[in-house]
């Protein structure tokens, strides 16, 4: 089987390479310019572009025919073919690889609707490919996927709601924004969504907080596998995993750097965590 | 010549004849509106709504009255436009009402339910203001009610209602200043006479019907757009919202595309806002971001039935009360999820009375309040065993802690669940203030002299200085341990621009590691509350 996803993903190229993941990239548009996600640019290299930019960043999503090309090579020889994408609360790409899926009426290509972004995605995507290379049947990795959907904990910080807020996807955490005092907001994915969770003010308290949350799902003696990204945020979140890798129970699956389409919506600065009860 | 029943063919052949009137006279109608806003709309909306009510009488095969009144009631209801088209399809629903069966309809039905219809249309919107189409309905629907005790003629009735009609609209502009400034009578009740002049001038043979309308053009175009839209949005949803910086316009601008109808009413702190909308919940959810949403109630406009929201999770399970001084604090205060902020501080000492009447006015059974002030301690303590709801007192005794408290507050939380977050967090905050020395004395081994701005941390002075900024910057360094991370100044009105800027890069080049927040916080008497988390 072949697993396929899209560049919200935020798997560095080893991984991809490791697992034999395929990925479609979104588009940056940062004022002129142009790039293919993770294809045309790195994430060091795109932190430093918006943060000098006075342009404001857009994506755009990958057409179906993007995806349709994704698929032929391995529908075309009878492989099956697992999709897994950005939830379509967040971006269209889900939408299009749907509609891709549909130009093959015969083959055995499921799309699934991750309901996360970034590390969330890269998580369900590793596990899935461990399982499919420990030799689960198709069928049990497609149901797998989409129970991961539903059990993974995303949470984050940006360090400015702006860029959510001008991209769109803010969600509920919209309640954030006219917050008259500089805060640093812990959100979460809800169902696919941005929404918030607390106002907090200090960096060192948000971070505790980031603990916590660890430290109580992990409370009742569960395994726990946790992975953990950022965007020219490094210092932070190295220190966070620290304190997370002490809690007793946890594994980590990966660490990355958020991608130039996931940073142009969080913004630089952006941290975040995602954990799944083993 | 006396009509004594209408039957099917009869209320037909009316109705278009009073719609047909009011399409002539839409351009007038159109011209003179302008309550409750002048949009120019009025003469269409009731044209739209009428133009679809004859539609679905034109389209029945078999035309019994019953089919018939119905077919025009739901046509209406359906293609109502506009508060005046929703009043306006109500007359039509309320003869509906009660039609199974019947054949013929009398002079009684015709009165009986244009009282109905006043009553409803009063319900029906946001406001009900004097000197609109309601007035006209109500005062027209007493003159009906009054006629049919003694003649049972039609043709009589009618004539009587016209008559009533149009001294009512007459009178519109005495009822409603912004008419009279205007220059012009009700749009809407106009419209309503015009429709129920076209009916009389049928029955006095002054015009001819076809059946059919002359305005094809309005009919291809509109109408099918407009029974489309009110499928679209066919949930009348209403509710109050409490916050700071309600912008009328904005919220406006941000609902157009959920809906139509769009009213919104009241100030910066409390509006009332209602729309027609296809998505209840995306507005709720809207409404939600902006303050505190309560009193929902939703409508499905096509099936007259009312689902209230409550016990869902719209309503919030705790409400915070806040006692605070300085507009500017209780700006930051509301943004920050404080559903009532009541005047209270240093030197003014709010009453217990005043905090049970807040504890009373907030949405939810429980309650939690930061009193800010020792002062206010006691008072918030005594109103809090004074009310039947379950309330809880915060030991805050200063606006920073206030603050913090509340920003982990948390809509979702259990009370007591917000009761702990709330108190573990404002023990993580550490509050001064530079306030104005009224006197010369020898304080706790500081020399004060008259004037002077006076440093206060722990319960003790800590340094007296002549100048505001001056104080500030000791203050804070007696405050700040190297694990803090910002100093925030909550300065009072009586600090210049130029001091402000000054004194930050001073705290800027002083204390370079953290971050210096400058809020506006308007408080009478501290010249700044300095918060160092």
């Amino acid at each position: 089987m072949k697993i396929i996803t899209d560049s919200t993903a935020d798997l560095s190229r080893d991984l991809y390479q490791k697992y034999d993941i395929g990925m479609v990239p979104l588009t940056i548009h940062l004022g002129e310019r142009t790039w293919l996600d993770f294809h045309d640019i790195e994430p060091d290299e795109y932190y430093t572009m918006l943060r000098n930019s006075k342009a404001f960043p857009t994506t755009s999503q990958p057409s179906p025919q993007d995806f349709i090309d994704a698929f032929t090579p391995f529908t075309a020889r009878g492989e099956p073919v697992l999709s897994i994408h950005i939830s379509s609360k967040l971006s269209g790409t889900y939408q299009s690889a749907a509609l891709a899926r549909s130009h093959f009426p015969e083959a055995r290509v499921e799309v699934v609707d991750s309901l996360q972004a970034s590390l969330g995605l890269g998580m369900i995507l590793l596990l899935c490919a461990e399982k499919a290379s420990s030799g689960a049947s198709f069928e049990s990795v497609v149901d797998f996927a989409r129970g991961l959907t539903r059990r993974i904990k995303t949470y984050f910080s940006v360090d400015s709601l702006e860029y959510l807020h001008r991209g769109g996807r803010i969600g509920k955490a919209q309640a954030f924004l006219g917050t008259l005092m500089k805060i640093k907001p812990l959100l979460m994915l809800v169902e696919g969504e941005v929404q918030p969770v607390e106002k907090i003010r200090t960096t060192e308290r948000l971070l505790n907080r980031f603990v916590e949350l660890v430290e109580n799902e992990a409370r009742e003696g569960s395994r726990l596998q946790l992975s953990v990204a950022e965007s020219d945020n490094g210092d932070v979140a190295t220190g966070l995993l620290e304190r997370l890798m002490k809690i007793p129970g946890v594994s980590l699956v990966h660490r990355c750097k958020l991608g130039g389409v996931i940073t142009s919506h969080g913004g630089p600065g952006t941290f975040g965590i995602s954990f799944v009860k083993a | 010549m006396a009509i004594l029943y209408c039957d099917a063919k009869r209320f037909k052949q009316t109705i278009i004849a009073g719609a047909d009137w009011v399409f002539k006279n839409r351009d007038q109608l159109n011209k003179i509106n302008v309550f409750p806003v002048p949009d120019g709309d009025t003469g269409t909306n009731m044209s739209v709504t009428l133009t679809a009510a004859i539609r679905e009488m034109e389209a029945l095969k078999e035309a019994s009255l019953e089919t018939t009144v119905k077919a025009a009631a739901w046509g209406a209801l359906m293609g109502a436009r506009g508060n005046s088209g929703i009043i306006l399809s109500q007359v039509l629903i309320s003869l509906a009402e009660g039609i199974e069966g019947r054949e013929r309809l009398f002079t009684e039905d015709i009165a009986f339910a244009l009282s109905r219809a006043a009553k409803k249309a009063y319900k029906a919107v946001l406001h009900p203001t004097e000197g609109t189409i309601l007035t006209v309905i109500r005062e027209t629907a007493g003159t009906a009610e009054e006629v049919v005790k003694t003649d049972k003629d039609i043709a009589l009735l009618m004539d009587e209602m016209v008559k009533s009609a149009r001294s009512s609209v007459e009178r519109t502009p005495l009822l409603l200043p912004k008419l009279k400034e205007a220059g012009v009578v009700d749009a809407g009740g106009l419209g309503f006479l015009n429709f129920l002049e076209g009916m009389v001038f049928l029955i006095q043979g002054a015009i001819e019907t076809s059946g059919t309308i002359e305005d094809e053009a309005m009919l291809n175009g509109t109408i099918s757009d407009s029974v489309e839209h009110h499928l679209k949005f066919r949930y009348c949803t209403e509710f109050i919202l409490k916050g700071s910086r309600i912008s009328e316009n904005t919220i406006k601008d941000a609902l157009t595309p959920l809906g139509d109808s769009i009213v919104v009413v009241g100030d910066s702190r409390l509006a009332r806002i209602h729309i027609h909308t296809g998505k209840p919940e995306e507005v709720l959810r809207y409404g939600s971001t902006l303050g505190q949403v309560s009193s929902i109630k939703v409508d499905d406009m096509l099936v007259q039935h009312t689902a209230r929201f409550e016990g869902s999770n719209l309503t919030k399970a705790t409400s915070v009360i806040a006692l605070v001084l300085g507009d500017g604090l209780k700006e930051l205060f509301y943004n920050a999820g404080a559903e009532l902020v009541v005047d209270g501080g240093p030197t003014q000492n709010p009453s217990t009375s005043d905090i049970i009447e807040a504890i009373e006015t907030v949405t939810s059974s429980s309650v939690i309040i930061l009193p800010n002030d020792k002062n206010v301690y006691p008072a918030a303590l005594q109103a809090a065993e004074r009310t039947s709801k379950k309330v809880t007192v915060l030991k805050t005794s200063s606006i920073p802690e206030g603050l913090s408290a509340l920003l982990s507050y948390m809509d979702e939380a259990t009370f007591e669940e917000n009761i702990g977050r709330m108190e573990q967090a404002f023990k993580n905050v550490k509050s001064g203030e530079a306030s104005p020395a009224s006197r010369s004395v020898v304080l706790m081994g500081v020399e004060v002299r008259s004037g002077d701005s006076i440093g206060i941390y722990q319960g003790k002075i800590q340094c007296s200085c002549s100048n505001a900024e001056e104080t500030v910057i000791r203050l804070v360094e007696s405050m700040v341990d190297p694990s803090d991370e910002i100093i925030t100044l909550f300065y009072g009105d009586s600090i210049e621009k130029d001091e402000l800027e000054t004194l930050k890069s001073a705290l800027e080049s002083r204390f370079q590691n953290k971050t210096i927040e400058l809020c506006w916080g308007g408080q009478p008497y501290a010249h700044y509350l300095i918060s160092v988390e």
